[in-house]
């Protein structure tokens, strides 16, 4: 039995959770864990001397012993003596690196996977409290191996490359650091967000497991924030078409590439509540009862910028579209939506507001010395709304059907994006109308539907 | 232009890189490099139209060797073969500094030097042992041959001697060329031992896990003879009167610090054109005293004085910038 037990979407309250998993599973149980982002980016942000060194040690002291406050008896003193000694390595790391005059590549990586490792020893030590005999190992131990692409955009990605430290877990539990990794030199490489559930899919695959199961505090996908639609529900299933359609919306469970990767090797993800994580909340897989429920869930990306690139030469320019966005690659920065005019006068990208500054000098500096463009024309503080479902794909009046219930709420739509695939339809709105957008494509197209 | 890259290590990768990113800069000087061809320990692989670089890289991990590449890969081919079938542009030697001699970089470069290729180099052994022989082969074929990467990666020292020397003359240098053995010692100011020290600097990826040639001092010696041999050429590494940092004690660095003074490890090129490298003492807060991975150097000038050059040392992305910037360079030199 495989987990991808990511604290993000647990919390870090585990007790409960890891006696339901020994309960159930006592022998041949795999966890993969992977620590909460904000204690990473602390961390990374201590490294570049961003944070100070003593605030810093101060936020992960009280993660870590939040983490492991309902750890029993004795047990618990040796657990607080480790995370001593970890927090201890940790303040040598960040000094080693502050005399180095900055985060080395190497120093934060050393430190992230000591941080993931401390973690999942508490996570094994949870499950010894319940007499299951578990032990822990770094991804890197268990065989896995961070594999950096050397074309852009430099993405890196993990891959199973022994599957003999996998196979040792026939009695008992295996606790998997799913962060900690190794490079192809054997030296210390920490995963990027969402790598762990990759990890995850891997084993499973390795370990002819057809499931992974991860549990979600909340239990299950939802059709949209319960905090924005108040009738939002969970979805009992999803292809993984429509799973990587969310995932890629931040509605992150698992990553995007976890979820592609599944789909590859046959793995369905369950997404399972932490109070039952056995029961089925939203099942990913190759299902396709899509029929009945055309649109089955609608997200946001809050804080974007529209940036709109206008010239009348571009028209039937070829490569002109490839040329913006190539600029904006440069600088780093992804971009979220395009749409262009079928006039080709016009294209409008969206990036985060983050990235708008970036890629403005980007477009600027790439197209100064060209007629191409005659102007470009900013709007931030826009939010971007997705409504996916792939029974949407060939049903006509979808389109419709989302803007009238917009319009019906009095938004304004400042532009439209389809992808080829027809699972999912993107529109800008102002921030200020987001979330009544998402309201209005919830109630009375999902729900209406 | 048709590059060939010799050597696949940290180096190596970075270059290939930092090339797809710098594309826009060459095209600016009417570039369009291609690296043609890419030689490691286990052959070549060769391509018209540019290399790959991810599925060389997923290759070079799974088997070992870019020659085991299913797009014109050859397991039994050598650097001379792969310059000879090439026929590049520019050669890049980016193979791993040999200990005792030029090793195998030199061969490889004056293949190319004899093949018609200019050539840019990473490795320093060819130009502290055989400085002279390389130099006078790049000038009998009329080719160029460029070594920025060899000194301080990012820092600009070898293009800064050549502004300096002109119109003036350098008397001598002295300077902190190593950053993990500048490293070590600033952690040990604070009273930890050496191998402590050490210890941490390997485990946050300062030291390489063989640091031999760095605490030794080698790797200084071998960056002093390269910038003497800039200077008036002549010299050989060998000739370096040569101490390393592993038998400075916490204590020696506590009864410095008493006295206002640090412990750095110090390369120098005297007056009398003497080479040395070794622990030395250096003033608290003199412009030379500098902590934990920055490099720096004092020129001696005769009419200009002292000058100065600080910044960070060089790690596989500085020295791979350092390959470009030569290679730019070639290009604007070929113009002229």
């Amino acid at each position: 039995m495989i987990v991808n037990l990511n604290l993000e979407n647990t919390g870090l309250e585990l007790k409960e959770l890891l006696e339901k998993l020994a309960e159930k599973a006592p022998q041949g149980l795999v966890i993969i864990v992977e620590p909460r982002e904000e204690a990473l980016r602390v961390l990374t942000e201590a490294a570049a001397s961003r944070v100070g060194e003593d605030e810093a040690l101060a936020k992960l002291a009280g993660e870590l012993n939040s983490l492991a406050k309902e750890i029993p008896g004795s047990l618990r003193r040796s657990v607080e003596a480790e995370l001593v000694e970890s927090l201890n390595r940790i303040a040598e790391y960040l000094h080693a690196e502050k005399k180095a005059g900055g985060a080395t590549p190497r120093g934060l990586h050393v430190m992230l996977n000591l941080l993931g490792n401390t973690v999942s020893k508490v996570v094994s030590s949870y499950l010894n409290a319940v007499g299951v005999d578990a032990k822990w190992v770094s991804a890197g131990q268990a065989g896995f191996m961070l594999v950096e692409d050397y074309e852009p955009p430099w993405s890196h990605y993990v891959s199973l490359v022994n599957p003999d430290g996998l196979k040792s877990v026939s009695k008992g539990a295996l606790v998997i650091s799913g962060r900690a990794c190794v490079d192809h030199e054997g030296g210390e490489a920490s995963l990027r967000k969402g790598m762990g559930s990759v990890v995850s899919i891997l084993a499973a695959s390795e370990l002819r497991v057809n499931e992974v199961y991860v549990p979600k505090a909340n239990g299950g996908v939802y059709t949209a924030d319960p905090w924005i639609a108040d009738k939002a529900r969970v979805i009992p299933s999803l292809s993984y078409s429509e799973a990587l359609e969310l995932s890629r919306l931040g509605e992150w469970v698992v990553s995007p590439q976890a979820v592609e990767l599944a789909e590859e090797l046959g793995v369905r993800i369950i997404v399972s509540s932490i109070r039952e994580p056995f029961k089925e909340c939203t099942t990913i897989g190759f299902e396709k009862a899509v029929e009945k429920q055309i649109v089955k869930a609608v997200a946001m990306i809050p804080d974007m910028s529209i940036l709109t690139v206008e010239g009348a030469a571009m028209a039937g320019a070829p490569g002109v579209a490839s040329a913006i966005l190539g600029e904006v690659a440069k600088r780093g920065v992804s971009v979220s939506m395009i749409s262009q005019d079928a006039s080709e006068i016009g294209i409008t990208l969206l990036v985060k507001d983050r990235d708008l500054d970036m890629a403005l000098k980007g477009l600027r500096e790439g197209f100064s010395r060209q007629r191409l463009v005659k102007r470009i024309r900013i709007q931030r503080g826009v939010a971007v709304i997705s409504a996916v479902g792939e029974g949407m794909r060939g049903t006509r009046g979808v389109a419709a059907r989302i803007f009238s219930a917009v319009a019906e709420a009095g938004v304004n739509v400042l532009a439209i994006a389809q992808g080829s695939s027809e699972t999912s339809i993107s529109f800008a709105v102002s921030m200020g109308d987001a979330e009544k957008a998402v309201k209005a494509v919830h109630d009375r197209v999902i729900l209406g539907f | 232009m048709r590059i060939l890259l010799i050597g696949f290590g940290n180096v190596g990768r970075a270059f290939l890189q930092l090339m797809e990113e710098e594309r826009r800069g060459f095209r600016r000087l009417g570039a369009d490099p291609r690296i043609v061809g890419i030689v490691d320990r286990g052959g070549a692989t060769l391509s018209e139209n540019g290399v790959k670089a991810s599925s060389l890289l997923a290759t070079k991990i799974a088997r070992g060797s870019v020659a085991y590449s299913e797009h014109g890969g050859f397991p039994s081919m050598d650097a001379a073969e792969a310059i000879r079938v090439a026929q590049p542009d520019v050669t890049v030697e980016a193979t791993p500094t040999s200990r005792g001699g030029s090793g195998p970089a030199l061969r490889h470069i004056l293949k190319a030097l004899e093949h018609g290729s200019h050539v840019v180099s990473a490795n320093k052994a060819p130009f502290a042992y055989d400085y002279d022989t390389v130099m006078r082969t790049a000038l009998s074929r009329g080719r160029i041959v460029k070594y920025s990467a060899t000194v301080g990666g990012g820092l600009p020292v070898l293009k800064t001697l050549r502004t300096l020397t002109v119109g003036d003359v350098v008397e001598g240098f002295r300077g902190v060329l190593n950053a993990t053995s500048n490293y070590i010692l600033t952690l040990m100011e604070e009273g930890r031992s050496y191998e402590e020290a050490l210890r941490l600097a390997r485990e946050i990826g300062i030291a390489e896990a063989d640091p031999t040639m760095d605490v030794s001092g080698m790797d200084t010696a071998y960056k002093i003879t390269i910038i003497a041999n800039s200077i008036e050429g002549g010299h050989r590494v060998d000739e370096v009167e040569l101490k390393g940092i592993e038998g400075v004690e916490p204590r020696d660095l506590r009864e410095a610090a008493l006295n206002g003074y640090s412990i750095r490890l110090m390369g120098e090129f005297t007056e009398e054109g003497r080479l040395r490298v070794g622990p030395s003492k250096l003033k608290r807060g003199s412009v030379l005293d500098v902590s934990g991975t920055l490099n720096a150097v004092e020129f001696r000038m005769r009419r200009a004085g002292p000058v100065y050059l600080l910044g960070r040392g060089a790690g596989p992305f500085e020295t791979a910038a350092a390959i470009i910037r030569d290679i730019f360079e070639i290009l604007e030199e070929e113009k002229r």
